[in-house]
């Protein structure tokens, strides 16, 4: 910082273009120079991580060229990228989660004896040695799947490392951790920058960017909206560019009016793996209209309290009531009878039938109701579904295969078969998990149409920002109880939030 | 909300869909091409394959062909080798759409074409309009109820369907093999079921070449396959189960019983297959096979040729059923043996199924699909 | 002779070794190619392939190796089609799998009517076997002799597949890249190693253990090829390695309790007057049996599944 920046990567007129029409990249032209850390910033669907995979030999470009150190390089895939010394951690992180910490740090460069057998020792003691210059702290010998998310990030980070890479990508790092966390992986940043390392994040957090990074390049619909130092440009000028001019103001959240109990959670306990209770003897209530949101980070019993709420685990003690009825022992459908509607947190995986068209995924909740002797009353579902379609502003007609879908709008399926049917009570986890603002905004605002209405709404988010939009009432889960509980959001802050997440702090019930 | 009614949203819509059914039928021209090309390619196979193995290929390609169309018998050979496909390729298709693979449409349709065969004959006295109904149901009972082991297996215990299916169809095979010896046999002919009467097997339209309304019962069945898939609750319901089977428990399907009731059908059509094998048609008077016919693993080539659909199943069925009567006269004029037949059928399924995907058509860019729309 | 002394013998011993052998390969084919994470249903096929094409050239070239080496390929050539049909055009490996048995049956009763003009055997054309192990008086040892020290090269060549196939996976760069593609295939390409590269070698040795276990049917435990003769014991060998649960010693160990059954139905014939035909029933029953008890327990220990691989 200060001393002549030389460029070390540019890429020049990128384009991608996907199979089904999407254009990722829009001739865009970037540059990077050494030593610093660079933020690529835009919104979801702004088409920053196709163009960083592009650096990364992930993803061929339809069109353009990469330099490096000003010749021209052909970045065929990611070893190409690695010889390069070009590294990228992913959002979702590719690592083995059977294998050792020193086994996916090596994975595809293990190290061989000379009788041509793995050297186990070397890459262990090895894998030892970079944790400690670069003041991580992770047992080589741990079973990967073990390990926090932040800790498995930083074994991605040794990955990178270990292949003497110059040039270090991160996508979205700070998605998946509490602020502590991000403190610590800045930390380690910085250092790696000192070190002479090129740092390049991915991220759409403005605090963020303004906190750690040097200059930032704004993308929009695939194009870039400039390069600007981080020290000349304000947060919200970042923001306007990140998001253009087409966007309403976010919706505003009316004063709290709380109905009756319409879920009430007494000493819920839920047996976890390898002795420890995964919910341990938890008890709350939540009111028609208002959103109760459970913050915490990953695996620290949110899933094991909702899938008790939804009937997907019918494993627990305790009682857990809904709209007055104990429902121990019922079964999914007779839980969705009640009134309950349930957003899940992996669209592909457990909320969509990715092989099946928009018209099949949106009608699942009312096939019962729309039928004559087993047949299916074609004409008034695909009504409904059309109606749908409209009202939540989804890009696409029923027939339409629901995979060609971007990820907000199969989220807004998700979300018109949820609530479509005026449900009694949401569960929502992760609702805009990769969602753009467009349609985050949408579906916040829907979620605040039906507290109005009296819907009892439980939020499941790591997203803090959106806990801090949206909550009535905020409950911190750490390690299978309630750490804290929040009557009142606006008397906390993230910092606070994040300080319960991780089991520190005193469990006021601040109000 | 009432911006939403706006004239120019109204119009942007229209564009929208007239878009996506373009980007459909363009889906629709691109399989079709593909279908047509790898029906070319196994030809090309076929005619290879034929050419190196016969001192005199052109008789021999003239014969696989056009041999099956030279004469009436010949004609409703296809009719007669496309049967038992549609009963066992319906039965496939219901499964391979709720995502089940249950072997056992082999050993259901074995035992479905046993246990017809014995009971026919006892039947002697009744009505013989009853005797062909009640050797059906019995049959399709019984597979079904077979069927019903390794399904349940699959949805309580969580073990792979495939290899306890597989399992079964072995010791289905052994069990009627220690009936047909001990019990079932006409006494005067060994290893044999009793002489099939012409009362005792299902109607037949042409008393000369015994051509029976068996391939009807077939028809009708796979056409009722295909409504209870697409058109019903339940076909829904196994629909997304077969599709994804987590979200379709996380929506409430109570996917237990899809995976149970999809094999148990699949079973029973297979029965009701061996039934109509053995009680339709000229070809069959007694049970007498002595290994496991192959009926049911046919079932997946129909079904893959298909693209799990019920009714292109018939259509599949003749295809297969032309290209087994061309082999068969091509082994009699020729010096090929009909078993190539097998090896075309592989590469069928080793091509229908590949799902690389090759565009024959362009697909036009598509601007708008990265502006958003805000109501 | 009644049914203790049948089963606590010396025989029983021997020959449940020897009919276990063709399961351990068929166990360690399934185990390789699980590892890489293809589902190779097509061992059944390529054992049938191998059985018959090894029987032939035996025969002809009057050399039990040159019959080894030809089944080997000929099944070896069959998993390669599976990986080529999954790899490049991404057929489902179920379906492939099932296409490949289907054409194997019916290229085996190709290659034996082209070869010898009969359609059910090779028996007229006998094949040259592999030969038993003996050495000079450890071979004669009462009990352990025979069973452990005469039996067929192939059960030694299996037990030594075994020790490759432990080696390959947890010493050398090849092993670590099949247990990734199983595991993790998409975090494997993402490191730059071909995933379609790592499961050609797996399947191959798949082939390769898939021929042995073929050849053996053909020329060492009878003296021809007839058709059918597999019987399911590539299915069986799958099941086997279910229940070792990827592991390969317990696979081995699974498929000889398998080959004990499969033994027992053949010998007890003379011994219980049972008819045959339900006897043959026993190792189907049995493997259903196992399958069944290892899920009940393998519930009541709450093992959760792997945590998290991807197949892609």
């Amino acid at each position: 910082m200060g001393a002549e920046m030389k460029e070390i990567v540019r890429l020049e007129r990128i384009t991608k273009v996907y199979p089904n029409g999407i254009i990722a990249n829009d001739g865009l032209n970037l540059a990077l120079n050494e030593g610093e850390i660079h933020a690529i910033a835009g919104e979801n669907g702004a088409g920053k991580s196709t163009v960083m995979k592009i650096l990364y030999g992930a993803e061929m470009p339809t069109s353009g060229e990469i330099f490096l150190d000003g010749k021209k390089v052909k970045i065929s895939s990611p070893k190409v990228a690695d010889s390069y010394g070009i590294g990228m951690v992913f959002q979702h992180f590719m690592l083995v989660n059977q294998f050792r910490v020193y086994e996916n740090v090596f994975f595809g460069i293990e190290k061989r004896n000379r009788i041509g057998c793995l050297d186990r020792k070397w890459m262990i003691t090895e894998t030892k040695n970079l944790c400690q210059k670069y003041g991580m702290e992770i047992d080589p010998l741990a079973i990967t799947g073990n390990l926090s998310v932040g800790m498995r990030q930083k074994v991605e980070i040794l990955k990178v490392l270990a292949r003497k890479a110059r040039i270090i990508i991160l996508d979205e790092p700070t998605a998946v951790l509490t602020p502590q966390e991000t403190e610590v992986l800045f930390r380690q940043l910085r250092s790696l920058r000192g070190d002479g390392k090129t740092i390049v994040v991915i991220t759409h957090r403005l605090k963020e960017i303004k906190e750690l990074c040097d200059r930032v390049t704004i993308l929009r619909n695939g194009k870039n909206c400039g390069v600007y130092d981080v020290n000349s440009i304000s947060e919200s000028e970042i923001s306007k560019l990140m998001i253009g001019n087409s966007l309403s103001a976010p919706a505003l959240k009316r004063p709290l009016s709380k109905g009756q109990t319409a879920i009430s959670v007494q000493n819920l306990f839920v047996k976890g793996r390898g002795g420890k209770p995964a919910v341990d003897h938890v008890s709350f209530s939540a009111s028609d209209g208002e959103i109760l949101c459970l913050a915490g980070i990953e695996g620290n019993g949110q899933r094991e309290i909702v899938k008790s709420l939804v009937g997907l685990g019918r494993r627990y003690e305790g009682e857990v009531s809904i709209l007055g009825q104990n429902i121990k022992g019922f079964s999914v459908s007779s839980i969705r009878k009640l009134g309950i509607s349930y957003v899940p947190e992996d669209r592909l995986k457990t909320g969509t039938d990715p092989l099946a068209s928009i018209y099949d995924n949106i009608i699942t909740p009312i096939v019962d109701k729309e039928s004559f002797a087993g047949f299916l009353k074609r004409k008034k579902l695909m009504k409904r579904a059309e109606a749908d379609i409209v009202s939540f502003g989804i890009k696409g007609t029923p027939k339409q295969k629901i995979s060609m879908l971007s990820g907000g709008n199969m989220q807004k399926v998700i979300i018109a078969r949820e609530l479509g049917g005026t449900p009694k009570i949401v569960i929502a986890e992760q609702p805009t998990r990769g969602v753009d603002i467009g349609a985050m905004r949408f579906i916040h605002k829907k979620l605040l149409e039906m507290r109005d209405r009296g819907c009892c709404i439980i939020l499941i988010s790591a997203d803090l920002s959106e806990v801090f939009a949206l909550a009535d009432r905020i409950l911190v889960i750490h390690d299978g109880s309630i750490a804290a509980e929040i009557k009142d959001p606006s008397t906390t802050n993230e910092e606070q939030i994040g300080r319960y997440m991780l089991g520190i702090g005193e469990a006021e019930a601040a109000s | 909300m009432g911006s939403l009614l706006s004239k120019r949203f109204v119009a942007f819509r229209e564009k929208e869909k007239s878009y996506f059914k373009s980007q459909a039928s363009l889906t629709f021209v691109n399989e079709a091409i593909k279908t047509i090309l790898i029906i070319v390619l196994c030809f090309v196979a076929v005619v290879t394959i034929i050419s190196v193995a016969s001192k005199d290929p052109i008789s021999a390609l003239k014969a696989f062909f056009f041999g099956p169309f030279t004469d009436t018998y010949s004609i409703e050979q296809i009719s007669e080798e496309a049967l038992p496909l549609i009963f066992t390729g319906v039965a496939v298709c219901i499964m391979n759409k709720a995502g089940q693979c249950n072997m056992f449409v082999e050993g259901g349709f074995f035992l479905g074409a046993f246990l017809s065969a014995w009971l026919a004959p006892e039947l002697a006295g009744w009505p013989s309009a009853l005797i062909p109904l009640i050797c059906i149901v019995t049959s399709a009972l019984a597979s079904g109820l077979i069927g019903y082991l390794p399904a349940k297996m699959k949805s309580s215990l969580h073990i792979s369907e495939f290899v306890t299916s597989l399992m079964f169809n072995y010791i289905v095979f052994w069990v009627v093999m220690f009936l047909l010896h001990d019990f079932a046999s006409d006494p005067d002919v060994a290893n044999k079921t009793k002489y099939l009467e012409s009362f005792m097997k299902l109607p037949v339209l042409d008393e000369d070449t015994g051509f029976s309304i068996a391939i009807f019962v077939a028809i009708v069945v796979a056409v009722l396959g295909w409504v209870f898939i697409g058109k019903t609750v339940w076909g829904y319901r196994l629909r997304m189960t077969g599709d994804n089977e987590e979200f379709a428990r996380y929506s409430g399907i109570n996917t237990g019983r899809v995976i149970v009731s999809s094999q148990v059908i699949g079973a029973v059509i297979a029965g009701i297959g061996g039934a109509g094998l053995m009680l339709g048609g000229s070809r069959y008077y007694r049970f007498e096979w002595s290994s496991l016919p192959n009926y049911g693993f046919d079932g997946f080539v129909i079904a893959i040729m298909a693209n799990n659909n019920p009714i292109l199943s018939i259509f599949a069925s003749f295809f297969l059923g032309y290209l087994r009567v061309g082999a068969s006269k091509m082994s009699v004029l020729s010096d090929v043996p009909d078993q190539v037949v097998y090896i075309i059928q592989a590469l069928i399924i080793i091509f229908f199924g590949a799902k690389l995907a090759i565009r024959f058509v362009k697909r036009r860019k598509q601007k708008a699909s990265k502006k958003e729309v805000t109501p | 002779m009644n049914f203790f002394s049948f089963f606590f013998s010396e025989n029983f011993l021997i020959q449940s070794i020897a009919y276990a052998i063709p399961l351990i390969f068929a166990a360690l084919a399934a185990l390789i190619s699980n590892k890489a994470g293809i589902l190779s249903i097509n061992i059944e096929g390529s054992m049938s392939v191998a059985a018959v094409v090894g029987a032939l050239v035996s025969h002809f070239s009057n050399s039990w190796i040159a019959g080894l080496l030809a089944g080997c390929l000929a099944s070896i050539a069959m998993m390669m089609i599976l990986a080529f049909a999954s790899s490049t055009l991404k057929t489902d490996p179920f379906l492939t799998g099932i296409a490949l048995n289907t054409m194997a049956s019916g290229l085996a009763v190709l290659c034996l009517s082209l070869c010898t003009g009969n359609k059910g055997s090779s028996a007229e054309y006998p094949s040259v076997l592999v030969p038993n192990l003996h050495i000079p008086f450890v071979s004669d040892l009462p009990v352990i002799g025979k069973a452990f020290f005469g039996q067929n090269y192939l059960f030694y060549l299996g037990l030594v597949s075994l020790l490759i196939v432990w080696l390959v996976l947890e010493k050398t760069k090849l092993g670590a890249s099949i247990k990734g593609a199983g595991f993790n295939a998409l975090a494997e390409r993402s490191v730059g190693i071909s995933v379609t590269k790592t499961r050609y070698f797996a399947l191959a040795f798949a082939g390769l253990f898939a021929g042995l276990g073929g050849c053996y049917l053909s020329m060492a435990s009878l003296s021809f090829f007839s058709t059918g003769m597999v019987a399911g014991r590539g299915f069986i060998g799958i099941a086997a390695e279910a229940m070792g649960a990827d592991n390969p010693f317990l696979s081995v160990l699974f498929a000889y309790i398998f080959g004990a059954v499969d033994y027992f139905a053949v010998g007890a014939q003379t011994v219980l007057s049972v008819p045959y035909e339900l006897l043959n029933t026993l190792p189907y029953a049995m493997t259903i049996v196992a399958l069944v008890i290892y899920s009940l327990v393998h519930f009541s220990r709450e093992k959760k599944k792997a945590l998290g691989g991807l197949k892609a």
